[in-house]
């Protein structure tokens, strides 16, 4: 028995006796019960030990029993097998009754019918759980984990333990909990009973599958628009990364950093934005649009609207992010291969096709499958400019909002969404892992890359060009369609849709802000500014502990903080509905759930980011501060944290500005009360009132722009401390 | 001898990785307190593995050890009295020298006034005074090497470990640091395990060595015992330079075996229990002398090879037992290449030797 376990259960003691158990009705911050006195004796706010006496919850009454069961190992050392089993009783028994409590018994009394053939109708009802439950469920995990710890898991260390704990009941509960929601609500029928012929009915719904489009009449079910397009997205944007890889590496161009630079746009880019820009240059009104009608006498059509809009803000939007693949491939190819190849009588053409392009085939794959995830996922682009060409990102959207209302049909389309994805992201890891031909080595590699053949240089270069120039128009759109009055019928210069959107003044009472968006956007940064710390610090425990520690389960455990990569947003949005409407976990429409969903969306960055840093460090820092005599928690604060500073920077601001572009999860969490950037510029987009939108986004644009450059300028200063010798 | 105190002790351990992957194989041994033990062997024999276990970094899969007495086989590296100094030396980047050295105290919640003494002490005594402000990539290797080691020296622990501390260090350094560690720890009397694969390196500081091989124990004892009488063909080569011969055994008489090498001449030799078929002669290069007649030979042969290294010869001998590697200081009157020689042998450097 020792201090930490004490606090432990003092806080779990505190959650019991004078927290409201159940969750507030005006919200986490609300502290009103605090003042109210008799708290104790109102259902809604009264801790748990008054629900039991009170309010007939009598199955909330075995848990002080497991709170205080470990007080049995009181005195004795931790290697006592009394010590460690009741940890271990009282984690397993506690956690149990929690989730069994909370499950089976909800808003309106039994959730399964089974319970209620068994034990008769139950007319008591529960809410969701609130402090009370949260502070009493911690300590069943920490005891739980402890008692591992003192059984010899991980050598007995406590922090570690209690950290793989933490981060897995964090994934279980707001990943795999919401997602086996989409699960059962696509196996049950309208009526809410459980139907597996319900779910083939749907699942095989032309709707979904139907090939009409082929043989004449009507459309194409949503799975195949999807496939489509994110085939030729994919393929597109891996030619496109790789002929600009091939000229930022082997022809002899200077400006590579520039040519970097400019993939940090799609990071800093709500996702619609470039949509927005490609309306007002080839939409029914758009400025190229008028120009070849009035030039050739053509009749301007809406063809933007369907595959061939989506497809190209897709591919301008994710080309930089496959350049950014390639060029790490095309970079690898070690040169002395090359040069090994010409000096054996090789041309430059034929060493291209015999030596560097197969050993960048993986590379290509890797960028294609990464275009194929990206555009599956999209949501903005295809909201935007879809029309008629429904993809099965807008259309899960659709069925839950609006008339339809289908959950089933929703998830079941989620169902084959996530099968996409997934199959794709399984691909990537299992079969392109063991593939991988890059071959930078720990030799010095003096050789210089062969330049390109002067057959296809040309074509290279032209293609390259006009792809950087088209770019740079759509984003200079973005920018100049934010001054104009209305676009296409009235261009005169005006500042009106930034004066709607952010109009703000002082009067005699202080600073107001009476534009449109400021709701939106303070919300949007401040959900952003609690999120991304949340985020940092969970991405990075997950990436020490993927990296510096070797447990039973760590591919699994990998693979579950990596799924939410390929989860695209809508499946998240949907499953977070779905699962977080009612009891016991009950969050719909608070600020709450949106944090959550950041922090689950973007731990990925927040992993990936930390693995990269914490792979450089040595890990005879951590063993060297071991053997010290600091436990692992003292090193990984002494060691690991001020080491990895550059990462925590990183981490925080790709978290706020992900978390502040974001629109497929966000746009079914949004509420009156909490809405978002995105999303109300989306609903500013279904009204046509595309200048505000416009001036908006280039607002989050410019604003995020300067976070990544204040990024950019603390990591690079502090880069200069972290030599390392080997 | 029998009073002496044990400072670490291995008894049956073993450490399997990923459920077959054997790295250290039911090994056993003591070590005695205030001496310094040298774990040698090629790289993958299980050394390093070893000291990470003395440190607590890793557990044995079976067995027990015990540091002075007291079971530690469980026990994490935080609560040793154990430290370790780390082939890459493993400085905080990010801490000045006097941090870095500081640093196990400030762990250990030791009083501000002893850490500033006890870590000016520790500089003192290892020659760096004065540089307690400069960050470690301020530092030259062999400062870096003096940092690391009175960090782990500064906590007094009861057990010091050195894992491969030299490999960074250019060769003339190498010999001054070592005899610096040496010296440290007689001053001291420390107990240390020391690990290497540089055999030179462990004759050199060492008071015994435990040459390992294939996750076992090959041979332990002092590093005239190890030279000398090698147990088997693995030591003898491992350690110094070693001619291997088949050779016939004529006869035993009590621990002593006579031998035949093809001339009239016999060699007598303790025989160690060894059996004829699984037996052959260990020769180092110095121990035979080249002879220009038959006179006190055991055997004949023909000079392949001459090489001259300034302070000896190096001779590739031809004979019918193979070829001999010889090491003649012998420089001014060499044999040249194709004569015939005669083989003389030492008392000393000559051994049976299990296969």
């Amino acid at each position: 028995m020792n201090r930490v376990v004490l606090r432990w259960m003092l806080l779990g003691l505190v959650g019991y006796l004078l927290l409201p158990w159940y969750v507030l009705e005006d919200g986490f911050w609300g502290f009103s019960w605090l003042f109210s006195g008799g708290f104790i004796f109102d259902g809604g706010y009264a801790p748990a030990w008054a629900q039991v006496l009170f309010f007939e919850k009598s199955w909330l009454a075995p848990l002080p029993l497991f709170l205080l069961l470990p007080l049995a190992g009181y005195k004795r050392s931790s290697s006592d097998p009394i010590f460690s089993s009741s940890l271990l009783i009282a984690g397993v028994g506690g956690l149990g009754c929690l989730v069994i409590q909370g499950l089976s018994i909800g808003i309106d009394g039994w959730e399964f019918s089974f319970l209620n053939d068994l034990f008769g109708p139950l007319s008591i009802r529960q809410f969701g759980m609130g402090y009370g439950a949260v502070a009493v469920a911690l300590p069943f995990l920490f005891f739980l984990t402890q008692g591992i710890a003192a059984r010899g898991a991980i050598r007995g260390d406590v922090f570690v333990v209690g950290s793989i704990g933490l981060i897995m009941a964090l994934i279980v509960t707001f990943i795999f909990f919401p997602l086996s929601h989409i699960l059962v609500s696509a196996l049950e029928n309208e009526g809410g009973i459980f139907s597996l012929w319900s779910f083939f009915d749907r699942f095989a719904s032309q709707g979904i599958w139907g090939l009409k489009c082929l043989y004449g009449g009507g459309r194409c079910g949503v799975a195949w628009n999807s496939l489509l397009l994110a085939l030729l997205v994919g393929v597109s944007t891996t030619f496109l990364g790789f002929l600009f890889a091939l000229v930022a590496t082997r022809s002899g161009f200077k400006r590579v950093r520039l040519l970097k630079s400019l993939a940090v746009l799609p990071i800093i880019t709500p996702p619609f934005v470039i949509s927005l820009s490609l309306i007002l240059l080839f939409g029914l009104s758009g400025t190229v649009t008028l120009f070849i009608s009035d030039l050739l006498g053509i009749t301007p059509s809406r063809w933007l609207y369907g595959l061939p809009g989506i497809w190209l803000a897709q591919v301008l939007a994710y080309t930089p992010i496959a350049f950014l693949v390639m060029i790490g491939v095309v970079e690898g190819v070690s040169p002395s291969l090359e040069e090994a190849a010409m000096t054996l009588r090789a041309g430059k053409w034929k060493t291209f096709i015999d030596i560097s392009f197969p050993l960048m085939r993986p590379g290509l794959a890797n960028a294609f499958l990464i275009g194929f995830i990206e555009s599956m996922a999209d949501f903005g682009n295809p909201m935007v400019l879809g029309g008629n060409y429904d993809v099965l990102s807008t259309e899960i959207f659709f069925s839950i909002v609006g008339s339809q209302n289908d959950q089933g049909r929703a998830a079941t389309l989620a169902i084959v969404l996530l099968f996409f994805t997934l199959s794709a992201f399984y691909l990537q890891r299992r079969w392109l892992g063991k593939k991988s031909y890059v071959t930078v080595t720990g030799k010095g590699d003096s050789g210089v890359h062969p330049p390109l053949p002067t057959a296809i240089k040309p074509i290279i270069y032209s293609i390259t060009l006009f792809w950087l120039l088209f770019t740079l128009v759509v984003y200079f759109m973005i920018l100049f369609g934010s001054f104009v009055e209305t676009w296409g019928l009235d261009n005169s210069l005006t500042f009106k849709h930034y004066v709607t959107a952010f109009s703000a003044g002082l009067d005699q009472r202080g600073i107001y802000f009476d534009g449109s968006a400021w709701n939106s956007f303070f919300t949007t940064i401040s959900i952003a500014t609690i999120a991304a710390p949340l985020t940092a610090a969970i991405g990075l425990l997950t990436a020490y502990l993927l990296v510096r520690q070797k447990f039973r389960g760590l591919a699994i455990f990998e693979f579950g903080t990596m799924l939410s990569f390929a989860i695209p947003g809508t499946v998240i949005g949907i499953s977070y509905i779905l699962a977080f409407n009612v009891p016991p976990i009950e969050l719909t429409a608070t600020g709450s759930i949106l944090v959550l969903c950041f922090i689950f969306r973007n731990m990925p960055v927040g992993v990936r980011a930390g693995v990269a840093a914490m792979s450089q460090l040595d890990k005879n820092l951590d063993e060297a501060s071991l053997t010290l005599g600091g436990n692992s928690w003292y090193s990984f604060r002494n060691i690991i944290l001020p080491l990895l500073r550059p990462a925590i920077v990183a981490a925080l601001v790709y978290s706020f500005v992900r978390a502040i572009t974001a629109i497929s999860a966000v746009i079914f969490l949004v509420s009156s009360e909490y809405d978002m950037a995105t999303s109300y510029i989306i609903g500013r987009v279904e009204n046509n009132d595309y200048g505000l939108a416009i001036a908006y986004s280039t607002v989050l644009i410019i604003f995020m722009l300067l976070a990544v450059l204040a990024l950019q300028f603390i990591v690079g200063k502090r880069n200069l401390g972290r030599r390392l010798r080997r | 001898m029998t009073t002496k105190k044990i400072a670490v002790r291995f008894e049956k351990v073993s450490k399997i990785f990923d459920k077959d992957v054997v790295a250290v194989d039911n090994v056993s041994f003591s070590i005695e307190a205030g001496s310094l033990v040298t774990l040698l062997g090629p790289s993958g024999c299980g050394k390093t593995t070893i000291l990470r276990m003395v440190a607590g970094l890793e557990f044995p899969s079976k067995g027990k050890i015990f540091i002075e007495n007291e079971d530690v086989s469980l026990l994490p590296a935080t609560k040793r009295d154990v430290s370790m100094v780390f082939q890459s030396y493993a400085l905080f980047p990010h801490m000045n020298v006097a941090q870095n050295v500081a640093y196990g105290l400030k762990a250990s919640s030791v009083p501000k006034d002893e850490i500033d003494s006890r870590t000016e002490e520790v500089l003192k005594l290892v020659g760096l005074t004065g540089f307690d402000k400069r960050l470690p990539s301020e530092l030259s290797g062999g400062q870096q090497q003096r940092v690391a080691v009175s960090r782990a020296l500064v906590l007094k622990p009861q057990v010091l470990l050195f894992d491969e501390p030299l490999s960074n260090l250019d060769a003339k350094l190498r010999r001054q640091v070592r005899e610096e560690i040496r010296d440290i720890q007689q001053q001291l009397h420390l107990s240390v395990i020391y690990v290497t694969h540089d055999q030179e390196e462990a004759l050199a500081v060492s008071d015994r060595v435990i040459v390992m091989r294939n996750a076992s124990i090959a041979q332990s004892g002092t590093p005239f015992e190890l030279y000398e009488t090698p147990n088997d063909v693995f030591v003898a080569d491992f350690i110094g330079d070693a001619n291997l011969l088949d050779i016939n055994i004529l006869s035993i008489k009590g621990d002593l075996a006579e031998i035949s090498l093809g001339n009239n001449k016999k060699l007598t030799l303790p025989h160690k229990g060894l059996v004829q078929n699984k037996i052959k002669l260990a020769v180092r290069p110095e121990s035979i002398f080249l002879l220009d007649q038959d006179k006190d030979a055991y055997l004949q042969g023909t000079v392949a090879k001459i090489s001259y290294l300034g302070s000896h010869l190096e001779y590739l001998i031809n004979t019918k037992l193979g070829q001999l590697f010889v090491k003649d200081k012998n420089v001014l009157r060499p044999f040249s290449a194709g004569s015939d020689v005669w083989i003389g042998l030492a008392k000393h450097g000559v051994s049976l030797v299990s296969l």
